[in-house]
């Protein structure tokens, strides 16, 4: 549990750096969901009911403080969570290089889930060419910057385990 | 009978379509307010309001120290503009006192008396996808669910979810706002609905009705939510389709949401309750 806690508190960090300092249009939603490389660590690394737990509880929070359908956070989180382990099955995630496709195709993902779930089916083209460029920088940055915040993550793991 | 793998695909395809319908169910019910929703809101909001007074903070003294360079000339431009807007406002108090008279002539009831409430922002949303705010006034102050908030220059939005010291507001640019509306030179009405955060539509307008770029959008009142004759937004294109009966209007917001700080909370208006 005091594992589950340190995670928790560390997302919520995430949410209010997400909602004032990364919310600032300088940002022009550029940033990725910084959640994102919690839900893979914690899918890697921790047990399955542990990380269920942590993965809703962030996705409940984020369903609070976001102006879409309640749920839909949760649900993000729950299938890059599943997704994870999926794609952990097949192909090595280990090296920085693996990592970094991962984390690439949820952010991916996350847009696409959002796409479909907040436009009516008419305007989808439009918003999606809209948002291409923010993407691209999403993509970019979860490329270069997501297997530096899994390290650190497993860092504080190692901490947390008495290494 | 059936193998492993097989079970997993069919167990994953069951939890897709049990999401997808939970997520509907969701969609319909619009924000609930339980009593976690209220504590976490409560937990997370006052991180919120430091990190965002911090950034204010650092803006202001950027703003104000750093930038001293180009304030001559422009305190010049606006003390040429503040000497206009004097002799305007010169003219307007007069108008008003005129209409004041009509007023109490024709026996009509003063309509702006909205009983408003102060609130900052403390946090906007997490996703590029929607667009809602988080401020620091709740339940606690008298807001309910469905308040229209405003800035002097127009509408932000309204309450979605009220929670014991902080309130969610949908923005008026989010997909899922409409607000009833006019066309303040012509009377033409329509629903203005959120499209990006740069400009909303002006929907069901009729083909007839003469609408101009840069005519102003105000809103009706006839929604039930936001009083009528707030700002809403400007004409920026009107385009006639060969055929059909309305005409596309696409409208600039008066409100810079990249930008909002303080906005006010309706919390009465014409002797009723904002709530909607």
């Amino acid at each position: 549990m005091k594992v589950a806690s340190v995670y928790i508190v560390l997302g919520m960090a995430v949410v209010v750096l997400r909602t004032t300092l990364l919310g600032l249009p300088f940002f022009h939603n550029a940033v990725y969901d910084l959640l994102i490389p919690l839900v893979v660590f914690v899918r890697l690394r921790l047990p399955v009911k542990e990380g269920v737990f942590i993965v809703l509880f962030m996705g409940y929070v984020m369903d609070l403080v976001s102006g879409g359908q309640f749920g839909l956070y949760m649900t993000t989180y729950l299938w890059v969570f599943i997704g994870v382990k999926l794609i952990s099955n097949y192909f090595s995630v280990q090296e920085n290089f693996s990592l970094s496709v991962l984390l690439v195709v949820c952010v991916l993902f996350e847009n696409l889930l959002f796409l479909v779930f907040s436009l009516g089916v008419g305007d989808g083209a439009f918003l999606a060419a809209r948002m291409v460029g923010p993407l691209l920088w999403q993509v970019a940055l979860a490329a270069l910057t997501g297997p530096f915040i899994l390290s650190i993550l497993a860092n504080v793991h190692y901490r947390l385990q008495g290494g | 009978m059936f193998s492993k793998r097989l079970l997993t695909i069919f167990c994953l395809i069951l939890f897709a379509l049990i999401n997808i319908i939970l997520l509907s169910v969701s969609a319909k019910r619009g924000h609930t307010n339980s009593l976690a929703d209220k504590i976490i809101l409560a937990a997370i909001a006052p991180f919120q309001g430091g990190v965002t007074a911090s950034v204010d903070f650092c803006e202001h003294v950027w703003d104000h120290y750093f930038w001293l360079l180009s304030t001559r000339q422009e305190y010049d431009r606006l003390r040429q503009r503040l000497e206009r807007v004097e002799a305007e406002r010169s003219r307007y108090v007069e108008t008003r006192h005129t209409c004041q008279r009509l007023r109490r002539l024709l026996g009509m009831k003063e309509d702006l008396t909205h009983s408003s409430l102060a609130a900052q922002v403390v946090g906007v949303d997490p996703s590029g996808w929607f667009h809602s705010i988080l401020i620091d006034v709740g339940t606690r102050e008298g807001v309910s669910k469905g308040m229209p908030v405003v800035v002097p220059r127009g509408i932000v939005g309204r309450v979605v979810k009220p929670s014991f010291a902080h309130s969610k507001v949908m923005l008026m640019i989010d997909r899922s706002s409409a607000i009833d509306a006019l066309v303040q030179r012509t009377r033409a009405r329509g629903i203005v609905e959120g499209k990006t955060a740069e400009y909303c539509l002006f929907k069901y307008a009729l083909r007839k009705d003469p609408i101009q770029v840069g005519d102003v959008v105000i809103s009706s009142g006839l929604d039930g939510v936001f009083p009528k004759g707030l700002r809403i937004g400007s004409v920026k294109k009107v385009a006639k389709s060969p055929a059909g009966i309305f005409q596309s209007v696409d409208i600039e917001p008066f409100v810079d949401f990249a930008k909002l700080e303080e906005v006010l909370v309706i919390t009465e208006y014409d002797g009723e309750s904002g709530e909607g």
